[in-house]
This record gives C-alpha cells, structure tokens and sequence, in this order.
C-alpha cells in the first residue's frame, strides 16, 4: 500500500509539473477536450437513452417518463427531476449507499443547465392543471470515472433528452390512456457543461482522474444555445482569482459551441 | 482577491457575467470593511466598559 500511495504521489507532482509547462500526460493542449462518443437510444426500454464516453470517463443516462401531481407554485408545468449514481463500480472510491454528496452535486449541476435554459418544454407537459402533469425522470449513471463526470453526465442528459420519445395519450374519465404512436419529446434549448481546473496557475479543459487529483479548484459552466450562461458551479478547496474566473467563462463558451455540436446536428 | 466560492442560477450573457463579477468584487469589499468596523465598535465599547469596571474595583 505504501509504495502505491508513494508512486501515486510522484506521478501527480509529474501531472502537475507537466501543465505548468502547458502539456499534458495524455499530449492533449490545455484546452482540449478527450475523445467523445456519445450513442443515444442505448436502452430500448426507456423513453429516452444515451450513452456517453468521454475519454475513459463512461455515463449512461435513461430517461423515463411518468405522471404525478404537479408542483403548487407550477400547477400548468411538468416536473423535472434530476438523480445521479455513482455507482461502485465506476471507482474504488465509489461505496454502495444512499447518494452522497458528490453524486448530489452532479445532479444539481445537470438539472440546473437543463432547467435554466428551458430546454423541456414544460408547459407542454400539462394533462390536467394543477392536478396531472408529465414527470420527466432523468437518471445518470455513471458507469467509469476517469474524470470529468459532470461534463460527460450533462452531455448524456442533453442526448437522451433529444432522443426521447413521449406516447400519445387522450384522457378518458380522467385517467391517461396510451394511445398508439410516438412524437418526440418538445426540446428547446441545448444546455453544455464545460468544466474546467485550476493546476498550478494554469486553466485545463475536461481534466482526467490524475489532473482532478492535483487540481485546486474546478469551475464548471453551462452554456445554452444562444451563447449566455446558465449555470455555474465551483467545486474543490482552492480559489480562482476574478481574472480567472472571467477567463473561464471566455474558454467555456466558445468549448461548448464545439461541443454541443457533437450531440446536436444540424 | 480569491474566489472561493461561485454558483449561478438562471441567464446571464457573457458582458452581464463580466460586469456581475466585478460588482460581487466590490461588493465583497464593502462588506469586508462594513465587518472590520463593526468588530473595532463592539470591542471598542466593551474596552471602555471594562475600564469603568477595573476603577470601580479600585475604588473599593
């Protein structure tokens, strides 16, 4: 155990030294993202389904949808309802058990981007107002952790929303009975996390388990379609000056054009 | 001058998020003096109490 904690350490002051001469381990630039593969429709079983790899980093999202009451503030709106597994298999520091709070945390951060921008049309998910409306379950999972889980989990999300399809229904004596055929689910928005790390004094895009390791801090911003930001979330012990932080925000947005084009064609 | 801590809500463009930035900064900054001032008045207050108390104790 001893000699693995002693490796571990040297190769995280190599992982640091590395960056502050603006490389990486893997060769990538400071502002490269991993290779990404996302593949919706992975469950057929679900109403909607995406998987997503970025890098080694694996997230599988499913979407399903159900009725219930709607919220009393909202009784026209359909609910939305974010929940993240990190499941032990993903990471040896991954323990069987109810959410804690990193996996808290990646649900928030995925229900917020997805929320603020209005990307569900929730007004179109009203049965009976203030009574019955749809309840949209979106459940990451995440599979493998080699970093960036909330940037894969936000991509995967933002996939399995597109790719999810609603049944067509009619009300008969105030029930919801399924009819025959499907239309897909009314999405209007395209909501991308971009997070990036604080290592030595140096900003790094999409940051791998070792750079997570070493970081200082992470900031993680989302960005709807029309180029404004919707989210933010600061994670981790350490700081980033106002400089920094407003240097971010001009790194992210132009990342997440880029990406967002991998999920969403034209 | 660190941030240590950041989370937003809702849409803000990019120029909105840089103006926001500085404004929290100053923000922060009026704060911080608004503290130290009412540190030096509560401590100020309660030295000059204990004064009276210590000569009171003398006198008697």
């Amino acid at each position: 155990m001893m000699t693995s904690k002693m490796a571990s350490k040297v190769r995280q002051r190599r992982v640091a030294q590395l960056i502050s001469g603006g490389k990486r381990l893997d060769g990538r630039e400071l502002t490269d993202y991993r290779e990404v593969k996302v593949e919706p429709g992975f469950i057929e079983r679900a109403e909607g389904s995406a998987r997503v790899r970025l890098g080694k980093t694996e997230v599988l999202v499913g979407v399903k949808i159900e009725t219930g009451a709607p919220f009393p503030d909202t009784p026209n709106e359909g609910v939305l309802t974010v929940s993240a597994e990190l499941v032990p298999l993903a990471s040896p520091s991954f323990e069987p058990g109810p959410p804690d709070e990193n996996s808290i945390e990646l649900a928030r951060v995925v229900d917020r981007g997805i929320r603020e921008s209005k990307a569900i049309a929730v007004e179109e998910l009203c049965i009976e107002p203030g009574k019955k409306v749809f309840i949209i379950f979106v459940d990451v999972y995440v599979l493998n952790h080699d970093g960036n889980l909330i940037d894969a989990s936000s991509l995967a999300a933002l996939a399995a929303l597109l790719n999810t399809k609603m049944f067509n229904y009619e009300i008969k004596d105030g029930e919801v009975k399924i009819k025959p055929g499907y239309k897909p689910l009314s999405i209007r928005n395209y909501p991308i996390a971009v997070t990036v790390a604080k290592i030595n004094d140096k900003l790094v895009v999409d940051p791998w388990l070792e750079e997570e390791q070493v970081m200082d801090a992470r900031l993680t911003m989302t960005i709807e379609k029309d180029g404004n930001i919707c989210a933010i979330q600061k994670g981790g012990y350490g700081y980033f000056t106002p400089d920094q932080v407003i240097e971010v925000s001009k790194i992210v947005r132009q990342k997440a054009e880029e990406q967002r084009k991998l999920v969403v064609k034209e | 001058n660190a941030v240590t801590l950041l989370q937003m809500d809702g849409i803000l463009s990019g120029e909105e998020f840089e103006q926001a930035v500085k404004m929290a900064l100053e923000g922060c900054k009026q704060i911080n003096q608004i503290q130290k001032e009412a540190l030096r008045a509560k401590y100020s207050v309660a030295k000059e109490a204990e004064t009276e108390k210590e000569v009171e104790a003398g006198e008697e």
